[in-house]
């Protein structure tokens, strides 16, 4: 049965941002459907702040269009179109205690709503915060300040959330729970929301789709376990998680050859004899002490780096090139083995664990 | 809503960009009308005769052809060297005790470098004519100089300048890392070395900073040399003997050219080394707190000390000659001078002060901070902003004589409607306000830096206006600042003379003005009572300011005390 295509409740259409000969964005295009959580990655100065601040009206494109409930935006300014936004650095008005910073916007409103008092405490409870409405921000810690930020943008009900790397001022513990907290209001309220942050745990923690981007570009757009599991580019494998790269040449359309072994693989879609780059996750690897018994590539371990539940082994494996090869196991599987630099250890990785790509220009 | 294809084309605006582009605008018209239009004047001028024909470089020849002017300049160079020389190693030590020792009485100290600013340039003057002049009571001190020349002009310049030079140099000492010194106790550095090694380079742009504000004010100082340059010619004095005395405002036009270049060159330098501090002072520096040093302690603090009775000296011999009855024959005191039975002189002169001082600094204090939000916050057109911050600037590198008779020729251009306010109190407080508008303008922009770049885009998402932003956030938050630019306007309002020198009437002659007739008229008692009202009058809003803020701050800055 196919479901009646719903419009989507947000569009992004060829939208391109020059500074100059600078491209902070590039072509980009990305829509959104009503209630969807999408977040905007990448390293700094990729462009998901420049783009953010062009669907909020405070930076204005070059190029493209922006359509938001059936509604083009593209030229609005600010007050004219329909969102609420948090900031990193809060934003907070310093001189209002966090009631008043939450009522702000309802009172100014006209012809003003009624029962904004009544509001402001809804508001308090939805995030957590009754009791402390009279404080000024200056009292408040950090993660009470963000939730005053939150309260302050959902008061006017905007049909859009946009959220600043709202969480990257906070401790670790405190960044954990909000964003859990963030991603059940989202839900709770049906709010379509788009958050920009550089933190891809963050991203996969509360994403339903995260648009990956990379000097200006959308580098890729997919849900959570999509982008792990299929990186679309040598780029989005190393930003999200961690990958171990190696140069390799396409020798048949079922193996590759490293700098020193062939390694059985499925290289279908890439030309035999062209140059790529292969990679594996470090969990998709086994490594062992190395015996006689043991099949695999010999590795020379060269660092134990303990991780809490499992732990990253560092080593040299001569038949897969020069670069270290990182390989995670978890903490029991070591059952009381010391390990020391310098153990001969044998390498296993499987052929459905190899991603190939492109050689960046080539 | 139809959904147009519409990224074609610049950004729709809204109310509050109609607003922000009415304000600059405004600005905009404010310093056109009352600065660059004025300073074009003078430049035109000098280069016409007396009819306003062009004469090209005539009158210049015409000027320095007669050798006198470079006299003069070689004059006002000396004095302005001299002074700065003097000053910025006074204040150099005297800052140095205030922020770099555990000396006693710092508060006391501090409070007592300010106390020249509440005077005009005059009052310091006619102190050192009662201490060293003709019938002072020192004047054997001087070794048969006379006072009246370059050193009643360097004594008064000293004493005028020294506070604005202590507070450069003591907010440049105050910047010190104690990371730095703890590093040079490490490896052994002994105290003298750290001191010329560390200190004194670190303060370098502090310094030049302080030596081009000193030498800038000296140079084109005018109420000094007036009264107590005797015959000696300076650039300033000459400016006004040609307007005034011989109503030549071809040739006064040449000298304030030649006075703005250097004080323009001074000024562009200045602000290269304003950058360079601010770029020092970036980093996350630890507070240094000073350990005592009782020698070193105990040898400044008698030099401080020094320093605030040479300066309570000069200015309480002002007062004390105000009040006897006729020096020096009859020391009995009494109220006498404070009649001011002279021709076109009275208390209302005195009134006419604290009127263009009141709108001076209520008229200005909402432009000044307006503009300052336009130039700090990214709306309006950029092109437009970055005129009105560069204007902004020019104040302060533009002599007040120099804009005093830009705004006079200027405003008696045949045709101009402005014409109208000529010897109104509107045109002193439009020029006044022109003249002083630097600092305040530094000061706005300063206060709003530190408010959250953000503010207006949550505004906006808000659907907040604008207006209703300032008035519930901005301007709360930058209150203290807002009541620094009121009382810095009122203050150097009050004490100004060189800006209205050409512009007052007689029913808008003011209390400055006064003293420097009353002086002319050889009434140098009558002279000092006048200033001192000034002193006073400067003094008691000064405290009414500090009550006022005190309860206002209370009420609109409640957050900041609350951690």
């Amino acid at each position: 049965m196919a479901p009646t295509p719903e419009p989507p409740y947000l569009r992004i259409t060829s939208l391109s941002k020059h500074f100059g000969a600078f491209r902070a964005l590039d072509q980009v295009s990305f829509s959104m459907q009503r209630g969807e959580f999408v977040c905007l990655l990448g390293p700094s100065g990729c462009g998901k702040t420049t783009l953010l601040r062009c669907i909020a009206g405070l930076a204005f494109q070059s190029a493209g269009s922006i359509v938001q409930d059936g509604r083009d935006i593209s030229r609005l300014p600010p007050s004219g179109r329909d969102f609420g936004i948090v900031f990193q650095s809060y934003a907070l008005f310093p001189n209002m205690s966090g009631a008043q910073n939450i009522a702000f916007g309802m009172q100014n409103q006209r012809p003003q709503p009624t029962g904004i008092d009544a509001r402001v405490t809804e508001l308090m409870e939805l995030v957590g915060l009754d009791g402390h409405g009279d404080k000024f921000p200056a009292q408040l810690s950090g993660g009470q300040q963000q939730r005053v930020a939150l309260a302050r943008a959902l008061a006017t009900s905007p049909g859009l959330l946009l959220l600043d790397e709202p969480l990257s001022a906070l401790d670790a513990k405190v960044r954990v729970r909000l964003r859990g907290e963030i991603r059940a209001l989202q839900r709770r309220l049906g709010l379509t929301t788009i958050m920009v942050t550089h933190d891809q745990e963050e991203a996969q923690a509360m994403a339903d789709r995260i648009v990956v981007m990379h000097e200006g570009r959308v580098e890729q757009l997919g849900a959570p376990g999509e982008i792990y599991a299929q990186p679309a580019s040598a780029f989005v494998a190393d930003f999200i998680g961690v990958m171990n790269f190696m140069d390799a040449v396409v020798e048949s359309p079922a193996s590759l050859r490293c700098a020193g072994v062939v390694l059985p693989c499925d290289t279908s879609g890439h030309r035999i004899g062209s140059a790529v780059l292969c990679g594996f996750r470090p969990e998709d690897a086994t490594l062992q002490i190395a015996d006689a018994a043991s099949p695999g590539l010999a590795a020379t371990l060269s660092a134990v780096e303990p991780l809490g539940p499992f732990v990253r082994l560092h080593c040299a494996v001569p038949a897969l090139g020069p670069a270290p090869v990182r390989v995670d196991i978890r903490r029991n599987v070591l059952d009381g083995q010391a390990l020391e630099p310098g153990q001969a250890m044998a390498l296993q990785i499987s052929a459905a664990a190899l991603r190939l790509f492109a050689q960046a220009g080539g | 809503m139809s959904a147009v294809a519409g990224s074609s084309g610049a950004m729709l605006r809204d109310r509050d960009d109609g607003l922000m582009r009415l304000l600059l605008i405004a600005c905009g018209l404010f310093m056109l009308i009352a600065l660059l239009l004025p300073v074009a004047m003078i430049l035109t001028r000098s280069l016409q005769d007396a009819d306003g024909a062009f004469v090209g470089l005539a009158n210049y020849r015409r000027y320095f052809g007669t050798g006198a002017p470079w006299q003069s300049m070689r004059n006002s160079l000396f004095v302005s060297g001299a002074t700065t020389a003097i000053v910025v190693t006074l204040a150099f030590a005297y800052a140095y005790a205030l922020t770099r020792t555990r000396m006693r009485w710092r508060g006391f100290f501090r409070v007592m470098a300010m106390v020249p600013l509440l005077s005009p340039s005059l009052l310091k003057a006619i102190g050192l004519v009662y201490w060293f002049g003709n019938q002072g009571l020192l004047k054997s001190v001087l070794m048969g100089e006379s006072v009246y020349g370059p050193i009643g002009i360097i004594l008064s310049c000293v004493l005028w300048t020294f506070p604005h030079a202590v507070i450069i140099l003591m907010t440049a000492l105050a910047l010190a890392d104690a990371r730095v010194y703890e590093a040079a106790t490490a490896l052994r550095t002994s105290a003298a070395r750290t001191f010329w090694r560390i200190t004194l380079p670190s303060v370098r742009y502090g310094l030049i900073g302080a030596a081009i504000v000193v030498f800038v004010n000296v140079f084109t100082d005018f109420g000094a040399a007036k009264v107590i340059g005797g015959s000696y010619s300076v650039l300033a004095t000459d400016i006004y003997k040609e307007v005034v005395g011989q109503q030549n405002f071809s040739m006064g036009a040449v000298v304030s050219v030649v006075l703005l270049l250097p004080a323009l060159l001074a000024f562009l330098l200045e602000r290269f080394v304003a950058r360079k501090q601010a770029a020092a002072l970036g980093s996350r520096a630890v507070p240094l707190v000073p350990a005592a040093r009782p020698l070193i302690d105990g040898a400044l603090f008698g030099y401080c000390l020094l320093v605030t009775l040479f300066i309570l000296a000069i200015l309480g011999m002002a007062q004390f000659a105000a009040l006897v009855k006729f020096w020096p024959y009859n020391l009995s005191l009494g109220f006498g001078h404070y009649v001011f039975n002279v021709q076109g002189v009275g208390w209302d002169n005195f009134g006419n002060s604290l009127t263009l001082a009141f709108w001076v600094a209520s008229v200005g204090t909402p432009l000044v901070f307006l503009g300052a939000y336009v130039v700090e916050k990214p709306r309006a057109d950029s092109l437009g902003r970055g005129f009105l911050h560069a204007a902004a600037l020019l104040p302060m590198a533009v002599p007040g004589l120099v804009l005093g008779l830009g705004t006079l020729l200027f405003i008696n251009q045949p045709g101009n409607p402005l014409g109208l306010l000529y010897g109104s109190m509107s045109i002193l407080v439009i020029n006044t306000l022109a003249h002083l508008y630097t600092v305040p303008h530094l000061t706005a922009v300063t206060a709003l830096k530190q408010v959250d770049r953000e503010f207006e885009a949550v505004g906006a998402s808000l659907k907040v206006p604008m207006l209703a932003l300032l008035r519930r956030v901005t301007i709360p938050v930058c209150m203290p600042a807002i009541l620094d630019i009121w009382i810095y306007l009122f203050l150097n309002a009050m004490t100004t003379l060189s800006a209205v020198i050409f512009l007052y009437s007689a029913d808008t002659k003011l209390a400055s003005v006064a003293a420097i007739h009353l002086d002319e008229a050889g009434s140098t008692a009558s002279a000092a009572a006048m200033a001192t009202l000034m002193v006073y009058a400067s003094l008691a809003v000064r405290l009414l300011h500090l009550g006022v803020s005190r309860f206002a701050l209370r009420r609109v800055q409640a957050w900041r005390g609350g951690g």
